[in-house]
C-alpha cells in the first residue's frame, strides 16, 4: 500500500451538509432534504470515517443532533399543516 | 507509525472551521496536515530531503493586533447607547474582540516560515509564531542533522 496524500472528512461534509443552509437562513427550507441526507452520512461514514491521525467524531455527533432536530421541526410543521388543512 | 504533535497552527486557526494546518513528527519525516474544508491533504518532508528551514520576521501580529483592539473599542462603544439589548452585545463582543487582542498578543511577534527541498519550497503555517518556531525548530534541527549525516557516504582518510 503507497503512501495517503488526502482523506475526505466524511464528518465536516455531513456537519456542512446541515449546517449551510440554515447559516445562509435564505435557503433555510432545502434543510427538509439536507437533513435526512446529512444523517444518512453521519451513520454510513460513522465507521468508515478514515484519517491519517486518529479523530474526534464529535462533528458526527453534532450533525445528528442537529439532523434530529431539524427533522423533528420538519415532522411537526407538516402534521400541523395537514391536521389544519381546511 | 506514530506521529508527536509539533504545533496544530494556534487557536485561531484551530476556531476556523476548515482552515487548519497542522504539524507533526513522524519517525523520519514531518507530517504538515493541511485541512481545506472537506478534505485533508498530508504532506510528507523527509529529515534527509530538507535543505533549508527559514523564518522572516513579519508584521502580521502586530496587523492582527490593531484589528481585534480596534473592534474592541468599537464594541466597547456600546455601552454609550442606554439600552439593554445594546449593553448585552456591547459586553459580548468586547470581551470577544478583547480575548482575541489579549491572545495574539501573549503569542507574540509571527514570521513566515519556509521550508526548502530539492524540488519545493513550502509555506509552514504551524510555526509561524517566533516562540513555536524556536520550540519547533529545537526539536526538528538535531533530527534533521542526525539523518543527513547517516546519508553522507564515509570519507576514507
Amino acid at each position: 500500500m503507497g503512501l495517503v496524500y488526502y482523506a475526505p472528512l466524511f464528518d465536516n461534509v455531513a456537519l456542512f451538509l446541515v449546517l449551510a443552509p440554515l447559516v445562509t437562513v435564505f435557503f433555510w427550507f432545502f434543510t427538509i432534504l439536507a437533513a435526512p441526507v446529512s444523517l444518512f452520512v453521519s451513520f454510513y461514514y460513522w465507521s468508515r470515517q478514515w484519517n491519517l491521525l486518529p479523530r474526534s467524531r464529535l462533528r458526527f455527533v453534532i450533525a445528528i443532533l442537529v439532523c434530529l432536530l431539524l427533522i423533528a421541526f420538519w415532522a411537526f410543521v407538516i402534521y400541523y399543516a395537514v391536521t389544519h388543512w381546511r | 507509525m506514530p506521529y508527536t504533535k509539533i504545533s496544530n497552527g494556534g487557536l485561531l486557526m484551530t476556531l476556523i472551521p476548515g482552515l487548519r494546518t497542522k504539524l507533526y513528527l513522524g519517525t523520519d519525516h514531518l507530517l504538515l496536515i493541511e485541512q481545506l474544508i472537506l478534505v485533508e491533504r498530508y504532506k510528507r518532508f523527509y529529515f534527509r530531503d530538507i535543505q533549508v528551514i527559514t523564518a522572516t520576521k513579519s508584521t502580521r501580529w502586530i496587523v492582527f493586533g490593531a484589528i481585534w483592539g480596534f473592534l474592541a473599542l468599537l464594541s466597547a462603544l456600546l455601552f454609550l447607547v442606554h439600552n439593554p439589548v445594546a449593553v448585552a452585545m456591547g459586553t459580548f463582543f468586547t470581551a470577544l474582540f478583547g480575548l482575541a487582542f489579549v491572545h495574539n498578543i501573549s503569542l507574540g511577534p509571527t514570521c513566515i516560515v519556509r521550508l526548502r527541498t530539492a524540488v519545493q519550497t513550502h509555506r509552514v503555517a504551524p510555526l509561524e509564531r517566533i516562540r513555536d518556531f524556536r520550540q519547533g525548530i529545537a526539536t526538528i534541527e538535531p533530527l534533521i542533522r542526525a539523518a543527513q549525516l547517516a546519508d553522507q557516504p564515509l570519507l576514507e582518510p
